[in-house]
């Protein structure tokens, strides 16, 4: 391996063009060595050795996804690319959901066309600024979500929608109108039951030239410089907007839109701040709607990825919680085990978030948050609460991992 | 987690101390001689769009390697997408998903899900280092065992459950695969001709040995992943290119051959053809070959000097026993040049003078010789069967427009 590889390096390449290369490779690495700078100072508790390496961890995962978003995706020639998930772990990903992200320009004309599957919802979002296409740090509004739902569902399940600013002449088929300062488009697939099929789709542009042209040496380095901007805005993004949960006492919650920040328009978000010692518990406890589209409550980290969803029980919906007999659903916030079915594991996080959906609901009830010793949390549950042994436990985390691995993710 | 007094304070007095800056600089600074380490591959290091093709595909492998090295585990086992038009080294398959989870040789695997429709869906057991580490310590990814799907006994709507360890668990009577020791990964290839309207398998991989619940990463864990990343970056970049200069020095430019695979966890019952092209360009590679009686798969592709498949989702820069045109003889004639030579197989360079072709060959009933001739782009009518059918520039925007379609709506990524 060594003697080949020194043949092709000695005939090729130069001292002066070694420096080329050197210097043209450094003013993409540079930047990202800095990233680290305007992002420490938002994070708590950095002492502790294990969440300073989870964060230059987040940093990473930034860095990857910074080269998909920018590098890869092209507006000219969009491609749904897998969004935010348990890899790509920042702001907050609704583990009910899998999203799929594209640049797009305004101006252009778009086909969309897939199977629909059978998961709650497709819902997908036009919106605009910055962040979403190039992490440039304005996050412009959500224009439209629009759902699929609302199309001509063919046998499959199949359909075809067009978007653009105006409906094009003499098309008779599905549309949805483009608002001109549309720059992506970010699509959900909400799973409450995550056995369910997630749609297929694809997106072109209609109004470009077919094939791709290769990209120029100056797009790739516009491209490959971005990624430090991506990385460093995205997690400053991720970690500014829980530090907004501090407006209100840790261990209560509250409800808010999200329009401004590529939030779901008929959703209203419910959060607010955990803080437990290891023998401690919130006692969650809400009201649930008449009429719902979907709900979901899950938990956080102290820098808004969600805690590890896949692999523990960290998030329960509409499908997945135990109502009791009052109607209400309460949920038991905890490190240790309650052995309670609608127990939120927090993973030994002492500090993160609470984080809600209520989606197309008749009413938006304020959960009400009560910290008890995790010793006696039965005595503030329903008394024919079932009682959970590890081994129904085990089951039940072992069957999230093997669903969510089963569902279209990337 | 460590007891604190205060933690806001805590917190702004370890952000403004120089331990973060150097750990995050002992982190990314190996990162800072890739390029250098890896330009001497290239065949035309001059050319600026060349370069920063390299540039690209370190990063796509960058990209990559935080997959691999920051969230792989082989205690909590996840398929991760390891290549694809994203991911794009070690010359990906244009008709293939790939997914990757490193295991432990000495665990108990459960790998469940639903069939789907695709041609093949194969699992290669492999050893070395090179898939979970990026480097070559641990020796090539020689296969321990390749399995097909189509093998199991398979439930309604193609439900699927299979055991994996070393010895077969006493009491299972149902599907089992061994894993050989030495084993360290497991890659799946989901193999499609009709990328419209087949359907890719759904597949779940869990551990049944070991704790249940994932616990968070130590410090130690994540700070040996993190230090690993250039490592896996350069490693999964040089494995090719070192691979396709011995493609060029057993064939030279312009021929077509087989090579013996089996140190690279190969399909085991595929045959892979190699040959370097280069063209000027008003040249073509006009390739002809006769097509088997009998053949499960085949599929013809281009890729960059250092492993990159050529654009395969935007151009037509494969053809496979689907989506390539044989004429009534059955001899499949394949034109690779740079300008649109106006015939149905053509494999687009995308530009490149320089580049390899992969040809793969599964389940045939004779294995296809390959002549090459270098023409003239002008001469290429003259050179094949006047029953050719002429692809006007309308027939190939709606041929790439299928293609582009198609590769979106399989599970790829």
């Amino acid at each position: 391996m060594e003697n080949a590889e020194k043949t092709e390096r000695d005939q090729a390449l130069g001292q002066a063009m070694l420096n080329t290369v050197s210097s043209e490779w450094r003013s993409f690495i540079e930047p990202l060595q800095s990233i680290v700078e305007e992002v420490a100072p938002l994070v708590n508790d950095l002492e502790d050795p294990q969440l300073r390496h989870e964060m230059y961890q987040f940093l990473y995962s930034h860095i990857s996804m910074g080269y998909i978003g920018v590098a890869h995706a092209d507006p000219r020639y969009p491609e749904f690319w897998p969004f935010i998930t348990n890899v790509f772990n920042t702001v907050d990903p609704n583990p009910d959901d899998m999203y799929y992200l594209t640049p797009i320009d305004g101006s252009g004309t778009y086909r969309i066309s897939g199977y629909r599957g059978s998961v709650n919802i497709v819902d997908i979002c036009t919106g605009g600024g910055s962040q979403l296409i190039r992490g440039g740090g304005s996050w412009g509004q959500a224009y439209a979500n629009y759902d699929a739902d609302d199309l001509n569902l063919q046998k499959d399940g199949y359909f075809e929608v067009l978007l653009s600013q105006e409906r094009p002449a003499g098309h008779t088929g599905d549309w949805w109108e483009l608002h001109p300062e549309t720059t992506n488009i970010n699509v959900r697939l909400i799973a409450s039951n995550w056995a369910e099929t997630d749609a297929r789709l694809s997106i072109e542009r209609l109004d470009t030239p077919a094939i791709k042209p290769r990209p120029t040496p100056e797009e790739v380095q516009d491209n490959l410089k971005q990624v430090a901007v991506w990385a460093r805005n995205w997690a400053k993004a991720s970690i500014q907007w829980i530090r907004g949960f501090r407006d209100i006492p840790a261990n209560t919650v509250t409800l808010k839109q999200y329009n401004d920040l590529g939030g779901i328009t008929v959703q209203t978000y419910i959060y607010g701040m955990f803080e437990l010692e290891e023998d401690e518990a919130l006692i969650y406890e809400t009201e649930i709607p008449e009429q719902y589209r979907y709900w979901a409550i899950q938990l956080n980290d102290d820098i808004f990825r969600s805690i590890d969803w896949v692999n523990r029980q960290t998030s329960l919906n509409d499908y997945s919680a135990r109502l009791d007999d009052d109607g209400k659903f309460r949920a038991v916030i905890s490190a240790r085990d309650p052995g309670v079915p609608n127990w939120l594991d927090t993973a030994g996080y002492r500090k993160g978030a609470m984080f809600g959906r209520w989606y197309k609901c008749s009413s938006t009830p304020t959960p009400t948050i009560t910290k008890v010793k995790v010793a006696d949390v039965r005595q503030h549950l329903p008394e024919n609460t079932p009682v959970v042994t590890s081994e129904e436990r085990e089951l039940a985390i072992r069957t999230r991992r093997k669903e969510y691995q089963l569902r279209r993710r990337w | 987690m460590s007891e604190v007094s205060n933690p806001e304070v805590a917190a702004r007095d370890a952000a403004a101390s120089p331990l973060i800056e150097a750990e995050w600089r002992r982190y990314t600074e190996p990162l800072t001689a890739l390029a250098g380490r890896l330009a001497g591959h290239l065949l035309h290091t001059e050319d600026g769009q060349i370069r920063h093709e390299l540039y690209r595909t370190l990063f796509s492998q960058l990209s990559a390697a935080y997959f691999s090295q920051l969230q792989a585990d082989p205690r909590y086992p996840d398929f991760w997408p390891m290549y694809s038009s994203a991911y794009n080294s070690q010359a990906p398959n244009p008709d293939n998903s790939h997914y990757l989870t490193p295991i432990d040789d000495d665990g108990v695997y459960r790998i469940s899900g639903f069939r789907g429709t695709v041609k093949r869906v194969s699992f290669s057991i492999g050893t070395g280092t090179l898939y979970t580490r990026g480097t070559m310590e641990g020796g090539a990814i020689r296969s321990l065992g390749e399995y097909d799907l189509d093998d199991l006994t398979l439930g309604e709507d193609g439900a699927f459950e299979v055991l994996l360890s070393r010895e077969r668990p006493p009491e299972s009577g149902g599907n089992w695969w061994q894993l050989g020791a030495g084993a360290t990964n497991i890659l799946v290839r989901q193999t499609s001709y009709d990328w419209i309207n087949e359907i890719d398998a759904r597949i779940a991989i869990e551990r049944l040995d070991g704790p249940t619940a994932r616990p968070r990463r130590t410090e130690q864990e994540l700070a040996a992943a993190l230090q690993n990343m250039a490592d896996y970056t350069e490693g999964s970049v040089r494995v090719t290119a070192l691979y396709f200069s011995t493609i060029r020095q057993k064939f030279g430019f312009n021929r077509l051959g087989y090579i013996d695979n089996t140190e690279w966890a190969p399909v085991v019952t595929q045959r892979y053809a190699y040959g370097a092209f280069k063209l000027r360009e008003d040249e073509a590679l006009l390739i002809e070959c006769q097509l088997p009686a009998r053949c499960r798969y085949w599929s013809i592709h281009l890729t960059e000097d250092l492993g990159a498949t050529l654009d395969y989702i935007n151009r037509q820069t494969s053809l496979n026993g689907f989506t390539a045109h044989a004429g009534e003889d059955r001899i499949f004639r394949v034109v690779i040049s740079a300008q649109d030579p106006g015939v149905p197989n053509w494999l687009d360079t995308t530009g490149l003078s320089t580049g390899v072709i992969q040809s793969r060959w599964e389940g045939c009933d004779a294995w296809p010789e390959f002549s090459t001739r270098l023409i003239k782009l002008a001469d290429v009518r003259a050179e094949v069967p006047p029953d050719t059918p002429l692809i006007d520039a309308e027939q190939r925007e709606s041929a790439i427009r299928r293609r582009r379609k198609g590769a979106q709506m399989r599970k790829r990524w």
